[in-house]
C-alpha cells in the first residue's frame, strides 16, 4: 500500500480504528437502549393543530416547561414533539426519568390547551369551527381540550443484526489483513 | 450491463408491486394516502385511478429505456478495462471511512441524544449525506476488486456504514448490487458447473455466509419497518407490519400521480434547481420535499418518492413517458460512454438508475458526478 503513503501498519492501524469506532458505536446504542421511551399520541381540535402548526417552537416550549416542572427532562436526551399528518394530531416523545409518566402526559394535554387558548381567544365564538373527529370536546370558541389519544413506553432494541454482522466481519478483515502480512513474511514464501 | 438490467429490474419491480397492490387498495385503510387524496379533493377510486396510470406510465417507459439500452450496448463493444489501483484505492477509501465515521460516532455518542428516528436524520445530516457518497463507491470498487480477500475488506468498511444509515434502502442496494447481482454476473460469466462447484469448500462457505448476511440484512429491514411509526387503520385480514409495508410500496404510484395534479396547478421546484440544491448553492426545497409539505404541513421535514414521473410532470410539457425514457437513458449513456473509456461504473451507474426511479434523475445526478470523477482519479491504464 505504499502508493496510497499508508503502508501496511497503517491500514491495520486504520482497521482498528474502525473497529475501536464501531464498537463505540454499538456501545452508544445499548446505552440508549437501557432508557424508557415514553411515546404519546394526542388528537387535538383542528384549530388548534393549525394554530401549532404556525409556531411549532411553541409546542417544544410547552413540552419541555412541562417536563422541567415534573422533573422529567434526563440529561442527553433531547425531547420531541411534532405534529403527525394533518392538523389533528401531536406527538410526544421524551426519556422518562421518573414513574408515572402518564400523569405529565396529562398535564401536557392542559398546558397546550391553555397556551394556545389564549391565542385563540380574541376570534370569539365566531370562529367557523371544521373539526371532524367527533372524539374530541369541542367548546362554544370550536376549540376543545386536546385528548390524549394513546400512549406506550418503549426501549430501544439493545443490539442490531447489523452492528454484530458489521463487528465480525471487521474483526475477519482485521484478521485477513495481518495474516496476509505474516503469510509474506513466513520462511516458507 | 448486469447491474444496468438488475437496477431496471429493481426498479420495474417495485412498479409492479406498487401496482398489484393499489389495484384493489382501499385509500380508505391507509392514513397517508387517504389524506394525500383529500389534499387533492378526490375520493378514493380517483386518485387511485391516477396512481395506476402513472405506474403503467412508469412501466412502459422503463421496458422502453432498458430495451434502449441493451441495444446501445450491443453496438459498444468490449474495450480494455482501465482497472482501479487497488492499493491505494483501498487506502484512500479506509481513510475516508474512518474519518468519516469517527466523525457521526463521536457525535452520536457525546451529543444529546435524539428519540425518533426524523430527528435523527436532521441533526445527523450532514453525515448522512457524505455516507451516501460513500456507500455506493465502496460498493463499486468491491464488485470491481480482483480477488475475493479484497472483496471482503472492502466489505468491512461498507457494513458499518449500512449500520449506522438509518434508510432501509442502504440495506436493499447492498443485498442487491453487493451480494445478488454479482453473483449473477459471476454466474453469467462462468456457467452453472454446480456439480464441481459444490465440491469446492470455499464456493460452499461464500454461499453460506452470503445466505447468511443476507438473512440478517432482510430481518434488519423488517425490524426497522415494524418500528416506523404510522396511522393506519389495520384490516383484520393483516398485520400492522404488513399494513405499513403495502403502504410504504403503494405509495410512490400515488405520490406520482399527486404531483401531476400539483404541477398543473402552480409552480414547483425544478430539477435545474435540485442539482443546485444537492451541491448546496441553492435554497430551499427540492420537488420531492415540497410535495412531502403540500400534504403534511410547512415546517414537517421528509420528502416523497414521486418517481421518474413526478420529476417528468414537473420539468417537461411532453407526455411524461418521454422523460421517463430520456432521465435513465442518461444514466445509461454515462455508463456507456465511460465504459467505451475503459472504466468500470456498471455498479454506480445502476445504484444511479434504481434510486433515481424513486427519486428522479436530478436528485442522484450530483452524487454520481462525484463517485464517477472519484473512481476516475483511482483508476489507472492495465499494462
Amino acid at each position: 500500500m505504499t502508493r496510497s503513503g499508508i503502508g501496511k501498519k497503517g491500514i491495520a492501524a486504520l482497521l482498528i480504528a474502525l473497529l475501536v469506532f464501531h464498537v463505540v458505536h454499538i456501545y452508544t446504542a445499548w446505552a440508549k437502549s437501557r432508557i424508557e421511551i415514553v411515546e404519546a399520541v394526542y388528537d387535538v381540535p383542528p384549530i388548534l393543530g393549525v394554530e401549532a402548526r404556525r409556531a411549532p417552537q411553541s409546542l417544544e416550549l410547552i413540552l419541555n416547561n412541562r417536563l422541567e416542572r415534573d422533573q422529567q427532562i434526563l440529561p442527553g436526551f433531547r425531547p420531541s414533539v411534532w405534529q403527525g399528518n394533518g392538523t389533528d394530531r401531536i406527538h410526544v416523545s421524551f426519556a422518562a426519568r421518573m414513574p408515572h409518566p402518564e400523569q405529565t402526559l396529562n398535564r401536557f394535554s392542559t398546558d397546550l390547551y391553555a397556551s394556545f387558548r389564549s391565542s385563540l381567544a380574541p376570534a370569539g365564538p365566531a370562529v367557523a369551527c371544521s373539526c371532524t373527529s367527533s372524539a374530541s370536546s369541542v367548546s362554544g370558541d370550536g376549540a376543545g381540550l386536546p385528548r390524549l389519544l394513546s400512549w406506550n413506553t418503549r426501549f430501544d432494541p439493545w443490539f442490531k443484526p447489523l452492528d454484530i454482522l458489521s463487528l465480525a466481519i471487521l474483526l475477519g478483515a482485521l484478521l485477513l489483513w495481518t495474516r496476509s502480512g505474516d503469510e509474506k513474511h513466513s520462511p516458507d514464501h | 450491463m448486469v447491474f444496468i438490467a438488475g437496477a431496471f429490474a429493481a426498479a420495474l419491480i417495485n412498479v409492479l408491486v406498487a401496482l398489484a397492490l393499489s389495484f384493489h387498495l382501499n385509500v380508505g385503510e391507509y392514513y397517508d394516502i387517504s389524506m394525500m387524496c383529500g389534499v387533492l379533493g378526490e375520493d378514493g377510486s380517483a386518485c387511485r385511478a391516477g396512481a395506476l396510470n402513472a405506474g403503467y406510465t412508469m412501466l412502459a417507459g422503463l421496458a422502453i429505456c432498458l430495451t434502449l439500452g441493451f441495444a446501445f450496448n450491443a453496438k459498444a463493444g468490449r474495450p480494455a478495462v482501465r482497472a482501479v489501483n487497488e492499493q491505494s484505492a483501498f487506502g484512500w477509501c479506509l481513510l475516508a471511512t474512518v474519518v468519516l465515521l469517527a466523525a457521526h460516532v463521536t457525535v452520536e455518542a457525546f451529543g444529546t441524544k435524539e428519540l425518533t428516528r426524523i430527528a435523527e436524520i436532521t441533526r445527523l445530516s450532514s453525515f448522512i449525506s457524505l455516507e451516501n457518497l460513500l456507500w455506493p463507491l465502496l460498493l463499486q470498487l468491491m464488485n470491481s476488486a480482483s480477488s475475493a480477500r479484497l472483496k471482503a475488506m472492502y466489505l468491512s468498511l461498507l457494513l458499518p456504514i449500512v449500520s449506522l444509515s438509518p434508510y432501509r434502502g442502504v440495506l436493499l442496494a447492498v443485498i442487491v448490487f453487493g451480494l445478488g447481482l454479482p453473483v449473477i454476473a459471476w454466474v453469467a460469466q462462468k456457467g452453472l458447473p454446480w456439480r464441481s462447484l459444490l465440491r469446492q469448500r470455499q464456493v460452499i462457505a461464500g454461499f453460506t455466509l452470503a445466505l447468511v448476511v443476507v438473512g440478517l440484512l432482510l430481518f434488519t429491514m423488517y425490524a426497522e419497518t415494524r418500528e416506523r411509526t404510522t396511522e393506519i387503520a389495520v384490516a383484520q385480514t393483516q398485520s400492522e407490519s404488513q399494513a405499513k409495508l403495502t403502504q410504504r410500496l403503494a405509495y410512490p404510484l400515488f405520490q406520482a400521480y399527486f404531483a401531476e395534479r400539483i404541477a398543473a396547478q402552480e409552480e414547483l421546484p425544478t430539477a435545474g434547481g435540485e442539482i443546485l440544491h444537492k451541491f448546496r448553492l441553492g435554497s430551499g426545497q427540492n420537488l420531492n420535499e415540497d410535495l412531502y409539505s403540500k400534504v403534511y404541513g410547512d415546517g414537517t421535514v421528509g420528502e416523497m418518492t414521486s418517481l421518474y414521473f413526478g420529476e417528468a410532470v414537473v420539468n417537461s410539457a411532453s407526455h411524461p413517458i418521454v422523460w421517463i425514457v430520456a432521465g435513465p437513458l442518461l444514466l445509461v449513456a454515462i455508463w456507456l460512454m465511460l465504459k467505451r473509456f475503459g472504466y468500470e461504473v456498471g455498479t454506480l451507474a445502476g445504484i444511479a438508475i434504481w434510486r433515481g426511479s424513486l427519486g428522479g434523475v436530478a436528485s442522484v445526478m450530483p452524487a454520481l458526478v462525484v463517485q464517477l470523477v472519484l473512481i476516475m482519479a483511482l483508476a489507472r491504464r492495465t499494462e
